[in-house]
């Protein structure tokens, strides 16, 4: 019987899926058995099948093959994914630089900017920055240097001493 | 305490007996025959690639396939105790997988990394694997575009559809096992098959 000698309507032939299913009435086991038309179609379908069968066994043996995940390691119900890891790493990453450039601008907002117009009075209030802290270390280290150099004199306590055991102008005027 | 019902499981459905059936295993008179589920090994070579293969194209991200494998084979082996032999440890270990992808796919977390996966099945890749004993040049890659359009169109089918598709055509599953494993009546089960392989001879003929 050809295909168009095959006397099945549309719906009919869906029936025919019954036979794959393996739930077919008798009288479509019949038919399927006799209709040469109605066997290529079950058995076209069937092969793409039987190779798509074949080929994603295949594949998931070779997958398998490549696996080295020790079961008696493995935590159960915990699915994470390679994308997600991926995802999550990628998430992490971004906050960190959002909350690095959100803290570098809360710094840089809360430091006033000191220019020529700034009040002499918010100036000395204002924090000082590195190099003003440099500057005012160098400043201090260098009048210590100075004090360290100068002419060895004597100690005003010393001179004060020494001046009133000395005999007085005045007093050895008197004498004589 | 109320003790563990294995009947209420949700992960292992298809081979305990209803809540009200007396069990038939005889507790402790007689140990359980060993079986490959003893040997975690084997288990995973002879099992391994063929849920790898179902739980792949059932949620259609390979990544996420090989942890529900894992996660199946840990819970077959930790609840081999449990296995009456009802059905083939093949059956048993495709119900649990099927009751992992669902758990997972109710929550959340899976619909938001379903839109955002970056893990698909390569149907190309799939369609390389064809058997090369295949007569002749031509032949073997009819059979491949075979393979790369049924893996696409398999795709594009319902959950249920697909799943119950892979069961009955790639797995070999009966009727009634792919209804307990589902937990949808035969009938139910029947209908999806019938509108899969409907939207696969369409898309095939199509294509074709």
């Amino acid at each position: 019987m050809t295909s168009a000698e095959c006397p099945l309507t549309p719906e009919e032939l869906e029936e025919l899926d019954e036979l794959m299913i393996g739930a077919a009435r008798p009288a479509v086991q019949t038919h399927g058995a006799g209709c040469a038309s109605c066997r290529d179609r079950i058995t076209s379908l069937s092969e793409s099948i039987e190779a798509y069968n074949v080929a994603s066994l295949a594949w998931a043996q070779a997958r398998s093959n490549t696996f080295t995940r020790d079961l008696s390691t493995h935590t159960p119900t915990r699915h994470i994914t390679a994308p997600m890891a991926r995802s999550m790493a990628t998430m992490l990453l971004l906050g960190a630089v959002a909350g690095l450039t959100a803290w570098t601008h809360l710094w840089n907002s809360a430091r006033p900017v000191l220019d020529a117009a700034t009040p002499p009075a918010i100036r000395a209030f204002a924090p000082e920055t590195r190099a003003q802290q440099i500057a005012r270390d160098n400043a201090m280290l260098e009048a210590i240097d100075a004090e360290l150099t100068e002419p060895e004199s004597a100690p005003p306590a010393l001179v004060h001493a020494a001046s009133s055991t000395a005999p007085h102008p005045a007093s050895a005027q008197d004498r004589d | 305490m109320a003790a563990f019902n294995p009947a209420s499981s949700r992960i292992f459905p298809s081979t305990f007996p209803a809540k009200d059936t007396p069990r038939t295993w005889p507790a402790e008179a007689e140990p359980r025959p060993a079986t490959e589920l003893d040997d975690i090994d084997a288990l995973v070579k002879n099992h391994r690639p063929r849920l790898l293969r179902f739980v792949t194209f059932s949620t259609g991200d390979p990544d996420l396939a090989e942890t529900i494998v894992q996660d199946c084979l840990l819970k077959a082996y930790n609840a081999r105790a449990s296995f009456r032999g009802d059905s083939s440890v093949n059956t048993w270990l495709t119900s649990i997988a099927v009751n992992l992808v669902r758990d997972h796919q109710r929550t959340q977390k899976f619909r938001f990394w379903k839109q955002a996966r970056a893990s698909a099945i390569d149907v190309t890749d799939v369609a390389s694997f064809i058997a090369s004993e295949e007569s002749g040049l031509e032949a073997r890659l009819i059979a491949r575009q075979k393979v790369a359009a049924l893996s696409q169109i398999i795709e594009t089918l319902s959950f249920n559809q697909r799943t119950i598709f892979l069961m009955k055509f790639s797995d070999e599953m009966e009727l009634s096992e792919i209804s307990a494993a589902m937990k949808m009546p035969v009938n139910t089960v029947k209908t999806h098959l019938h509108r899969a392989l409907k939207a696969i001879r369409n898309q095939l003929g199509g294509r074709s």
